[in-house]
């Protein structure tokens, strides 16, 4: 089932077009990274799921019903972690949780046992501070807090750990990961590393396009480039020209004591290990060097 | 409705609105009938020395009720106006907006329930400054008309409902509060102005409201006038929310 589907969608400001005929789908369950440098288009689309925007044309499905943008029902199943999270700075943490609570008609004799699990959850004291005097990775934690706190089955973070410094963008991914596999996650970031790490299947959106949608393995093995790295007894120099004189890679270079290079189609890395011992090489070191990520997002961006 | 209503007062509660409001139309009910009652020693003090001579008439109450209508005309009535203007534009404004309507709450009830409350908070603070100001009057005049002071103060908060629902409609239409303040405070002047045009039709327009509550409290208003005055205003005033409502049901957060 999909939680979270686009058809086509797009939109405008003025003559620059921000979105073009997006279409991604999230399954059920799911935990989607949705990754675009700056300005690519991820808010905009986050805003047209959860019509906060109007869409020039195309359509939004959540759990496969279409969703006009008046329908406000829907949200009962979403939770929302905007970039910048901003709440009233007169009331605390506990104060917002129980409006939210209220708002989804969930209010109870449980209300308190809830809220104090789930400041536990995402590591926020229960105490009087206002929300004014929070610092930006305290308020990220409410965001996070008070989109489960009505335990949604979908749950929309807008760049999450994008302003957080290192600890506390350990704390948020520590959190989307404690969540997988409990709720479809559909979360946008520039932050690669943070997406290897939890995410099952990826969309990468460049200048309002959807470059690339697929699981992080399905994309490693398309874009697989037959990468090794090679470290032997000779200088780096010295072993980068004979493996250029070997003619069966198709880009070399110097890595930190080796070189790393691409093979050709036609060799295999038994093919050029051979042919660097045939060559009187000293192997001190012969890898495969895994496609990252940002390998890929480099090369489907820059182009 | 109840539950957004319910944060609405909590906000006004939180923020000193529901502090300011009533504190200021109360000192405004102290202070009208005392200056109408020693305006006179006052000019006499601060002209003794200067040799100018004034024959000044015997403060009457008609003069401390036209005091406070003063006071609630201008100063109250802007107070209302920036304050209002602000009240309605803050979510947008603070960037609160988006994460609100990201939960499932129905726009036209979000708009309908920050109008009602402030409505309802001024309302509330108006009744206890017409007790305050009917018990002052008739401590200081010995008589005070507690129905045409009713009715003029319930005049006043038609005029109230008209110039926040310019409010609504410009905080929504607009994104900052200052083009929406001014516009506001635009139409108000508009609207006064055209008080001085002797055209039939233009007595029924929400800026003859104050003209009828002096008719009222000298004994010479019209009670149908006054009747196709305040349904003039109101229609207006619902006029301005309905556009308000059809307005952010269909605009970008």
């Amino acid at each position: 089932m999909e939680a979270i589907k686009t058809i086509n969608l797009s939109r405008s400001y003025g003559k620059t077009t921000v979105l073009k005929d997006l279409t991604l789908a999230v399954n059920k369950g799911e935990v989607y990274g949705f990754i675009g440098k700056n300005g690519a288009g991820k808010t905009t689309t986050i805003n047209l799921i959860l019509s906060l925007i109007k869409s020039d044309s195309g359509t939004v499905f959540i759990n496969e019903k279409e969703i006009n943008f008046k329908d406000q029902l829907y949200k009962r199943k979403i939770g929302y972690v905007p970039d910048v999270p901003v709440f009233p700075s007169y009331m605390t943490s506990k104060d917002y949780l129980i409006y939210t609570l209220d708002i989804f008609d969930m209010k109870d004799s449980e209300s308190n046992k809830k809220i104090q699990e789930i400041l536990d959850f995402v590591d926020l004291p229960n105490d009087k501070k206002k929300i004014g005097s929070f610092s930006r990775g305290m308020k990220q934690r409410l965001a996070i807090a008070q989109a489960l706190i009505h335990d949604p089955e979908i749950l929309i973070m807008d760049e999450p750990t994008s302003a957080l410094d290192p600890i506390g963008r350990n704390d948020v991914m520590n959190i989307i990961y404690k969540l997988k596999g409990s709720k479809t996650i559909f979360y946008s970031t520039h932050i690669l590393e943070d997406v290897e790490r939890v995410c099952d299947k990826i969309g990468i959106l460049d200048k309002g396009v959807l470059l690339l949608e697929g699981t992080l393995d399905d994309i490693k093995k398309t874009y697989y480039d037959n990468k090794v790295y090679i470290e032997t007894t000779s200088e780096p120099k010295v072993l980068l020209n004979i493996i250029r004189g070997l003619k069966v890679v198709k880009n070399s270079k110097i890595k930190k004591n080796g070189v790393v290079c691409n093979l050709d189609d036609k060799t295999d890395e038994n093919t050029l290990l051979k042919k660097l011992i045939d060559n009187d090489e000293k192997i001190i070191e012969f890898s495969k060097e895994k496609t990252s990520l940002e390998d890929i997002f480099i090369r489907l961006t820059n182009v | 409705m109840f539950k957004l209503l319910k944060y609405d007062f909590y906000h006004l509660r939180k923020t000193s609105k529901f502090i300011i409001f009533p504190v200021i139309i109360v000192i405004f009910a102290i202070l009208s009938p005392i200056t109408a009652r020693y305006m006179n020693e006052l000019l006499d003090l601060a002209l003794a020395d200067s040799g100018i001579n004034i024959v000044l008439t015997d403060p009457v109450v008609l003069d401390s009720y036209l005091q406070y209508i003063g006071n609630l005309y201008e100063t109250i009535l802007y107070v209302v106006l920036f304050v209002g203007v602000g009240f309605f534009i803050k979510d947008k404004t603070k960037g609160l907006l988006p994460l609100v309507l990201s939960k499932p709450i129905s726009k036209t009830k979000y708009v309908l329930s920050k109008y009602i409350s402030i409505s309802v908070l001024i309302l509330l603070s108006l009744l206890m400054g017409y007790v305050v100001f009917s018990y002052y009057t008739y401590f200081i005049f010995d008589e005070v008309d507690m129905i045409g002071m009713l009715l003029t103060t319930l005049l006043f908060f038609v005029f109230i409902i008209y110039i926040l629902s310019i409010a609504l409609f410009t905080s929504i239409y607009f994104k900052s509060y200052l083009a929406s303040v001014s516009i506001t405070f635009g139409v108000y002047i508009i609207t006064s102005m055209l008080t001085i045009f002797e055209v039939s039709v233009f007595q029924y327009l929400p800026g003859f409201i104050s003209n009828n509550s002096i008719n009222i409290l000298i004994g010479e208003e019209v009670a149908k006038d006054v009747f196709i005055n305040v349904v003039a205003t109101l229609f207006i005033s619902i006029i301005f929310i309905v556009l308000a409502i059809k307005k952010i049901n269909n605009q970008d957060v």
